[in-house]
């Protein structure tokens, strides 16, 4: 079995080396590579010191999503059967991700998520956060009927059967969190859950800070979600 | 009078602004062909001023100018609704093409590596 760990790296260069560490200590079977989505700080320099990893380098910034489609592309080049998607600022735990990786080989899973709200962590979350992510759960079970208690969770190990036309979509979501989950979720993808333990990020900034971020990601997540609703109730959702 | 012409000065000078910038290609055939379309009515409409009050009595409707108005902005919405279109249209074939140049330079890079530890090994 190919693992491929994508990190997609922005302005990360404080929190790379010791993720790149923690991965080669931890989970000695993944490949990993990197997608530096044109970072600002000097991100490409650090990757490029680092010995043993494969790395991607955009000349434009792209933003989160299309960095991790383009890890997908690479992985379908390269065939990899499974992949695993984590972040780069230092929240995520090798380990972690290797229980998951088990754990999806195990119950022959497509899709195994990280959740940090499964059972109680020590993870701190914002009020919004909070708020959102409970909104999101209801949606879910709402219309497909599956609890997923962590929908935004950047951790996630994805089967090649599942990746394959993923990385193939023209127009891949913007953000790829609960309209994702609910689109594949209606194509019969299985997904489970299970309770991963987190570190508040290191250094940096989070993607979703401030207040208008996180409003302007809820308002367009709902129209995403109803969108995804009518292509399913439509038929064309059904089509691979 | 002085209106009309004045209208028709418009029109003309707008059909030889886009005209040359067909030319010049600062703006291609297919996307010149509404605006040129456009300008033409204008010029049209400078020319017989009365075609507007006759469309409006078969419309029905008793201001005419609220005709124009109508059939201006509708005409406006369109061009727009059809820039958006081709903006996104543009922005994911950009983001394909950014991809695959980034997946390409990673290929690059490792052959280049691949053919320097083999020189060095000769």
């Amino acid at each position: 079995m190919k693992i491929l760990m994508i990190i997609p790296a922005y302005n990360e260069a404080m929190n790379l080396a010791a993720v790149v560490d923690d991965i080669k200590e931890n989970f000695k079977e993944a490949d990993i590579l990197i997608v530096n989505d044109c970072s600002k700080d000097n991100t490409l320099e650090v990757i490029q010191k680092i010995e043993g990893i494969n790395f991607i380098n955009l000349p434009i910034n792209l933003g989160y999503s299309y960095a991790v489609q383009t890890g997908l592309k690479y992985a379908v080049q390269e065939n990899y059967d499974y992949l695993i998607q984590f972040d780069g600022d230092g929240q995520h735990l090798a380990s972690e991700a290797k229980k998951m990786y088990e754990y999806a080989l195990e119950k022959d899973v497509d899709i195994v998520i990280g959740s940090r709200f499964l059972s109680e962590t020590d993870y701190q979350h914002s009020f919004f956060r909070k708020i959102g992510t409970t909104l999101f759960q209801k949606i879910i079970k709402r219309l497909t009927g599956k609890h997923i208690s962590d929908p935004t969770s950047g951790l996630q190990v994805i089967k090649r059967n599942v990746f394959l036309p993923l990385s193939k979509i023209y127009a891949y979501p913007e953000f790829p969190d609960a309209n994702l989950l609910i689109h594949l979720i209606y194509q019969e993808v299985t997904i489970d859950e299970i309770s991963v333990k987190m570190k508040n990020r290191e250094f940096g900034e989070s993607m979703h800070g401030g207040i208008i971020k996180p409003i302007k990601y809820m308002m367009k997540m709902f129209y995403y979600i109803v969108m995804v609703y009518f292509n399913n109730l439509l038929g064309k959702g059904r089509k691979k | 009078m002085i209106a009309s012409i004045f209208f028709i000065i418009i029109g003309i000078l707008l059909i030889g602004y886009i005209y040359n910038n067909v030319r010049k290609h600062m703006m291609s055939q297919g996307e010149s062909i509404l605006w040129m379309v456009g300008a033409c009515i204008i010029l049209l409409l400078a020319i017989f001023p009365n075609i507007i009050i006759f469309l409006a009595k078969i419309v029905g409707i008793d201001y005419p100018p609220s005709l124009l108005f109508f059939l201006t902005s509708a005409f406006l919405l369109i061009l727009l609704f059809r820039n958006s279109q081709q903006l996104s249209v543009l922005s994911e074939k950009s983001k394909e093409l950014i991809q695959d140049f980034g997946l390409l330079d990673n290929r690059v890079r490792n052959l280049e590596k691949k053919r320097k530890s083999g020189e060095s090994n000769e």
